[in-house]
């Protein structure tokens, strides 16, 4: 068995995508398989984790959504 | 040759279990006759709104992609009717011989959940069709393509319901509304729509139940002028079927759909019956936003 390193930082909690992708859900409206979707599709896990912690939901809805066409 | 329907396609997720299928296009015709002849000598087409309408079986597959607001559509997120070709021998024909048609701009939402006592719950889907620029056609038609496998993956019905804390007892009949009020529109004399508004969510659920004895005014009752409710004291419990026997699947597997709302009750029909027929009780919620979440709480993958 390897050694432990004395300094070594504590490997990080592995995100719940479903219950983060439903936590958006219900502060979006948008669907919770549809959000997962786009935050995997962007590689946003970890951006929407910490966007969520920040309560940035109408960023997150903007971020995943596609952009505002010119009409 | 006939064509027959098949599962809706949003982006990568399929939505089966359909039971009817509709692709509209909604023209709105000019056609005047001016002086001098009967008959119109000029006819046009001001607008067209097209889009595609959905009933399916598979309310969790349906929910879990659509929410309670829908989804915008985009070209990594189109939504995809197909029309399957069915030949003189009244089965599949093979190959690539089916069509397609897809819409890359617009938005797709569920218009209303049901579910009878012992039914398998349904959803009604609309999808809106857009313009990118108002002259191009915004289905894109794609002929040739291969027939998808059949999709049909679950089938729920009604568990328990309870609003405002209140447990609605034997339940016989549920319908949710979502409420959407959406506005598609052109501009310039475009012919094609290019932009939507939605102009109000006003979200309703109804329920009919042979408790009769929950209108009255002794505390556990809804009396006349209804009560508030919470998302904390109300759910929409939906239970899934195991398919082949006639049993559900297990409370703790999170197959399940639960809705919570927020917003007030009211009896909008304190009792009604026919002859010697059981009597039925009809109560309204109206769902509000709570100032933190949506009216509608929907997770289509919960335990009961």
């Amino acid at each position: 068995m390897a050694d432990k390193k004395p300094n070594q930082e504590p490997a990080p909690e592995p995100l719940d995508k479903q219950a983060l992708a439903q936590t958006i859900a219900n502060k979006t409206g948008l669907g919770a398989k549809y959000l997962a979707d786009q935050i995997e599709h962007l590689d946003g896990w970890q951006t929407v984790s910490g966007m969520v912690e920040k309560n940035q939901f109408d960023e997150i809805r903007q971020w995943i959504s596609p952009r505002n066409k010119a009409v | 040759m006939p064509h027959k329907a098949h599962a809706l396609k949003i982006g990568a997720n399929w939505i089966g279990g359909i039971v009817s299928q509709a692709f509209t296009n909604a023209p709105s015709m000019q056609t005047e006759p001016t002086a001098g002849s009967i008959y119109p000598l000029q006819t046009s087409i001001q607008e067209i709104k097209a889009g595609f309408r959905f009933t399916s079986h598979n309310v969790a597959s349906a929910l879990s992609v659509l929410g309670f607001l829908g989804v915008p559509l985009s070209a990594q997120v189109p939504a995809e009717l197909y029309e399957i070709n069915y030949g003189d021998d009244g089965f599949v024909v093979a190959g690539s011989n089916h069509r397609k048609i897809a819409f890359s701009t617009g938005r797709a939402v569920w218009r209303t959940l049901s579910c009878g006592n012992r039914q398998d719950a349904q959803i009604e889907i609309e999808v809106f069709g857009l313009s990118p620029d108002g002259s191009t056609n915004p289905a894109v038609f794609s002929e040739g393509v291969a027939a998808p496998a059949a999709v049909d993956d679950a089938r729920h019905t009604i568990a328990a319901v309870q609003l405002g804390g209140i447990g609605m007892g034997c339940v016989t009949d549920l319908r949710l509304e979502s409420g959407l009020q959406i506005q598609s529109d052109g501009c310039k004399s475009d012919v094609f729509d290019t932009r939507m508004g939605v102009q109000s969510v006003v979200p309703k659920i109804q329920v009919t139940t042979l408790a009769a004895e929950l209108v009255g005014s002794a505390s556990g009752k809804i009396n006349l002028p209804g009560i508030a409710a919470t998302h904390a004291n109300t759910f929409i419990k939906l239970r899934k079927r195991n398919n082949k026997t006639g049993t559900f699947l297990a409370d703790a597997t999170a197959q399940h759909i639960v809705i919570t709302a927020d917003g007030m009750v009211v009896p909008i029909e304190p009792f009604s019956a026919q002859n010697n027929a059981d009597g039925n009780t009809r109560f309204e919620m109206t769902a509000t936003f709570d100032g933190t979440n949506a009216p509608f709480l929907i997770n289509a993958a919960s335990s009961l």
